[in-house]
């Protein structure tokens, strides 16, 4: 039975080779996007999976309340989190450790390197089946003036990896310490959260002078790791995690007056390693909307199937009503048509692998990983056959229901082929579905892009262009040096002015807090960003000043208060600050820029600041364009910046140039790292540039499997109405009036789909826009809708048209012979 | 109005060369009424063609109006045809999506006649055929006479000058027969030249004259006394 089946396929294959082919070749791009697509899901839902141990490998997190602060913690615990779990679940857990990260400059020889290393704990060795390739790692871990290097760390050190016992200095915290190499170890896989260049032990004494690094409850500086005993559920450890912080913690001193209970202000989870990443911002709404850009190219590719299996049907009804008058039941026949839609799906399944073989290499270039199908995983087998089953039969059911119900006697006795209208509508909702999806991927791919483009290179306000951060200035060497240093670049050439800063601009970083304006009866309290500034702010950022005064260094009020006098003098404090226009809004300040001056603001703290108003300087954005800008607060301190903003004109590679010259030459203990601001924008909307080419690649895909759908349909109608266009031409219609017909029974399809896409799309990236505080204006996506609509139309008209020439020219004698 | 020289028609297929017509030489007058007999294959569907420029000859000439078209275009036969020619053919050939007046109405639409003179025109030959009364219906609820009425119409529609017939009753029991043949007679009688092929004697009797074909060439012709 099923060999017949398998043999009438196979002969239908080959008898209708366009068809074969149309359907093969669709299917296998729309099978090879899929899979493509799939790849990158199965990757990133399998994070940290690979560990030996990785069922019994959890994070512990906390969460800590903290009064005019949103909550924070997550997942960083504070450094006493490991001890107290090891002690308080002894027959639980097994071993546990922490990962404190540091950016310590690292002199190896003569050269000086900075280097983002972490500090752990010795368990790490355990809990972790890290590749070992010289060394003893857990005995490196266990020692306090050890290290361990990845391969790649050592040959960058020292070009080789035969470099145990190799020294080298470590300069953090106001201590340099001198470290032996003890393990080198092979770099870990991407797909895990944990990575590390360099690992020493965190040894606590190195930390006495920063209490709040691995002693305090509320200040979460670390990661915590532990590993469950065998055979132990982790319900043992989440059931007793109030009472953890009950037996263990106590309210710290200075919010005595704001908690009476330890469980008020923190509480602990913990959550499977194997569930990190995916808890990341951004990570399952990707795995979502992959999945479903996979779904629908899938479902495109599939109505390929059944369009043209409708189309074909004609043809074959003689053969079903053959097959019914020698008995031949109608689930028979479902299983026959379905069998072969599974065969096709099955061809096409192979060439979609052999598809995504080549693409692969580009495609992990692009994303930067280095998947592999996986032949012998059991899942990936799985998923393929059922892409398969999916595919043949989602696009095979509607035709094998149509053609196992044809009424023998009908085809039998007339001479007439039958004319399924029914089924013809039917295939043109199934087009005008098709291009709404290939249509509205386009515009969305188009709108993400420009939304990019316009977030990515508008108009900070400060000339983002011109402007290089040079880090390690606040190293601890370097920070007697910092006036010294600042003059000397400005004499560079190039070089127009300098400015400490404390945080970078273009990353979204700020630190808020809340004030109140003095005089104000209903003591509102606003939110407000405060910003740590010099005088060369306002020309290093290109600030106007637009009332009042810049800071002057002379001026003792200008200053604000050390953290010296802060902590001894009982207050109340007085200082001078520089508003933004923005914050003159929010406070009610005034209308003009000017009546703020002198307005005093207050700090309420348990210590009392009042804050007068000296100048008002014009908006910036010197966060990201994806954000707001915020009403601003500057008060001059530099104690504590860490880099150096330095605006400079002309070609940033020769300033570049200049700049490490004059580092080289003068400063020996601190590497010369730089980023230029520009790049730092750029990489903001890296998430949505790569989503616009994803879209894009997706959307190239669908139209071109719509549009081979499209040209099968479009051949076989041709071929049905041969007959009908025969007679239109001895009835006097010429080619152009046939072409036209032809084109025009497809196009209004795409035309109406046009429609549908650009109304949807409108509606979904409006939405989409809504989150960009900086965004293209709603009208821009018109004009996009339109070449999305007339893109599709044309590709259509490409597609058929040819064809159409072609049954055109025919000579119509030709046609009225065939009967 | 039409004459032929001499003229030939060959197929070419797989290396096998058939003369379905060879050195043909025909005049027909205006208004004439003429029938086409021969056994099957003897070319007489050929001839119709070519007489109807849905085909070139291969050879010898073909004078349409003192024109020689032998050697025209695809693009200008059409245009002459569709000004000078209406077809019948065994099998009717109207389409099925379309009813009964939209398929008449099809004989005007590459005319650049205005929707509601096409309507005006339509309306009127169907009266003139008989079959205003099925306007709506769709071919597949017609009875073959039925079918070839519409088709007569659809020839007619344009007033087409000459009306070419391939076996137009080929298909129809011996009553609906003769209703076509009546209606050919009458448009005949107004003045439309009539090209008919036929298998019965008794049909070709409507004509004025009957060429008798046999293996591509004319045997004989016979005038009917008027
Ligand atoms: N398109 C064609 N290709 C090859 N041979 C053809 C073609 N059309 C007709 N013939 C051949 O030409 C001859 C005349 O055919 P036709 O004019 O259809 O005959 P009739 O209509 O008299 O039965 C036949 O031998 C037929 O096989
Ligand atoms: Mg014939």
């Amino acid at each position: 039975m099923f060999k017949n089946y398998f043999k009438i396929a196979m002969r239908n294959l080959v008898n209708n080779r366009l068809y074969s082919a149309i359907n093969i070749f669709g299917l296998a791009v729309g099978l090879g996007a899929c899979l493509l697509l799939f790849l990158f899901i199965n990757d990133e839902t399998h994070f940290d999976q690979f560990w030996t141990d990785a069922d019994k490998i959890y994070r512990a997190e906390s969460l800590i309340q903290s009064p005019g602060r949103g909550p924070y913690g997550q997942g960083f615990t504070s450094g006493k989190t490991r001890s107290t779990l090891l002690n308080y679940f002894p027959q639980e857990i097994e071993s546990a450790t922490r990962f404190h990260q540091e950016y310590p400059i690292i002199q190896v020889g003569d050269k000086v390197f900075e280097e983002p290393l972490y500090l752990t704990d010795a368990d790490t060795a355990d809990i972790f089946d890290i590749e070992v390739l010289k060394g003893d790692l857990k005995q490196t871990l266990s020692d306090n003036r050890s290290i361990a290097l990845s391969k790649e760390l050592a040959i960058k050190y020292y070009g080789n990896i035969d470099v145990l016992g190799q020294v080298l200095t470590i300069a953090q915290n106001n201590s340099k310490h001198d470290y032996r190499v003890g393990a080198v170890y092979k770099k870990l896989p991407h797909n895990t959260v944990i990575s590390f260049n360099a690992l020493i032990k965190i040894n606590e004494d190195d930390f006495k002078d920063q209490p709040w690094m691995f002693d305090n409850w509320a200040s979460p500086n670390t990661v915590t790791y532990f590993k469950l005993k065998p055979n132990v559920d982790i319900s043992a450890i989440n059931s007793r995690l109030v009472s953890l912080v009950e037996d263990n913690v106590s309210v710290p001193e200075y919010w005595a007056d704001q908690f009476s209970e330890a469980t008020e202000f923190i509480s602990f989870s913990t959550l499977p390693i194997s569930k990190i990443y995916l808890s990341y911002a951004g990570v399952s709404n990707n795995i979502t909307i992959f999945g479903s850009i996979a779904l629908l190219i899938l479902v495109i590719a599939c109505i390929n199937f059944t369009n043209l299996s409708i189309a074909k049907s004609t043809r074959r009804a003689r053969e079903v009503a053959m097959r019914k008058v020698v008995g031949a039941s109608r689930k028979q026949l479902i299983v026959q048509f379905l069998g072969e839609t599974i065969v096709i799906a099955f061809i096409a399944l192979i060439v979609g692998v052999a598809l995504v073989e080549l693409a692969l290499p580009a495609y992990n270039n692009f994303l930067g990983r280095e998947l592999q199908i996986g032949y012998r995983d059991p899942f990936t087998i799985v998923i393929m056959l059922a892409l398969v089953l999916f595919a043949g039969i989602v696009g095979g059911i509607y035709p094998a229901l149509i053609l196992s119900s044809f009424r023998p006697a009908a085809i039998l006795k007339t001479n007439k082929a039958i004319t399924a209208s029914s089924g013809f509508t039917f295939s043109n909702l199934l087009v005008i579905f098709q291009f709404i999806v290939s249509i509205s991927l386009i515009i969305c791919a188009v709108v993400m892009y420009a939304q990019r483009e316009h977030a990515a290179n508008m108009e900070l306000g400060f000339d983002k262009d011109h402007i290089v951060i040079l880090h390690g200035v606040g190293r601890e060497t370097l920070i007697p040096r910092q006036q010294t240093i600042r003059e000397q670049l400005k004499k560079l050439p190039n070089i127009n002015s300098a400015t400490y800063i404390h945080m970078f601009p273009a990353t979204g970083a700020s630190r808020t807090g809340t004030i109140t304006v003095t005089g104000d009866k209903n003591l509102t309290k606003h939110i407000v960003a405060f910003k740590d500034i010099d005088a060369d702010y306002q020309n290093t950022f290109n600030v106007k000043l637009l009332a009042g005064r810049i800071f002057n260094k002379e001026i003792g009020r200008d200053k604000m208060p050390t953290n010296e006098q802060w902590e001894n003098d009982p207050g109340p404090f007085e200082s001078n600050i520089i508003i933004n226009e923005l914050a003159i809004k929010q406070l009610g300040l005034g209308d003009k820029p000017a009546d703020a001056l002198g307005k005093i603001l207050e700090f309420p703290d348990s210590k009392k600041l009042y804050a007068t108003v000296v100048g008002v300087f014009s908006n910036i954005n010197y966060r990201t364009t994806r954000e707001a800008q915020q009403p601003e607060l500057y008060m001059q301190n530099t104690a504590g910046a860490g880099f150096l903003a330095v605006r400079f004109n002309g070609s940033p590679i020769a300033v570049e140039k200049i700049l490490k010259d004059y580092w080289q030459e003068n400063i020996t203990d601190v590497p010369f790292v730089r980023t230029f601001v520009d790049e730092l924008v750029q990489g903001q909307f890296r998430g949505e540039q790569r989503m616009s080419f994803m879209l894009a690649v997706a959307s190239s895909i669908a139209v071109f499997v719509a549009c081979m759908g499209l040209f099968g349909l479009a051949s076989f109608t041709a071929e049905r109405r041969t007959k009908e266009i025969g007679l239109r031409k001895v009835m006097g219609a010429n080619v152009s009036d046939i072409v036209k017909l032809l084109v025009w029974q497809f196009s209004k399809p795409v035309l109406i789909a046009s429609v549908a896409a650009s109304l949807l799309s409108f509606f979904l990236m409006a939405k989409w826009l809504d989150d960009f505080p900086y965004r293209i204006e709603l009208w821009v996506i018109i004009p996009i809708c339109f070449a999305a609509s007339l893109c599709a139309t044309l590709m259509a008209w490409l597609t058929i048209g040819g064809n159409a020439f072609k049954v055109a020219r025919a000579r119509p004698v030709k046609a009225l012979r065939t009967e | 109005m039409i004459k032929l020289n001499n003229l030939s028609r060959t197929y070419q297929t797989d290396e096998v060369e058939t003369a379905a017509l060879s050195g043909v030489n025909i005049e027909i007058e205006q208004g004439e009424f003429v029938a086409i007999m021969g056994p099957s294959g003897c070319g007489k569907s050929t001839l119709l063609n070519i007489l109807g420029m849905l085909d070139n000859p291969s050879q010898g000439q073909y004078l349409f109006s003192d024109e020689d078209i032998s050697n025209y275009s695809e693009a200008k036969l059409a245009n002459i045809r569709k000004q000078n020619i209406g077809f019948i053919f065994q099998s009717f050939n109207l389409i099925e999506e379309l009813s009964v007046e939209e398929n008449i109405e099809l004989a005007l639409l590459y005319h650049n006649i205005p929707t509601a003179e096409r309507k005006e025109k339509v309306i009127k030959v169907m009266d003139k055929v008989g079959i205003a009364h099925r306007a709506k219906h769709m071919p597949n609820q017609l009875s073959g006479g039925q079918q070839q009425r519409v088709a007569v119409a659809r020839a007619v529609v344009g007033n087409q000058a000459i009306i070419l017939a391939d076996e137009p009753t080929g298909n129809l029991d011996s009553v609906h027969g003769q209703e076509v043949m009546e209606m050919l007679r009458a448009l005949n009688e107004e003045g439309t030249t009539i090209i008919m092929v036929t298998h019965s004697a008794a049909h070709a009797g409507y004509a004025r004259r009957t060429i008798n074909l046999f293996d591509g060439s004319v045997m004989t012709e016979n005038v009917r006394a008027a």
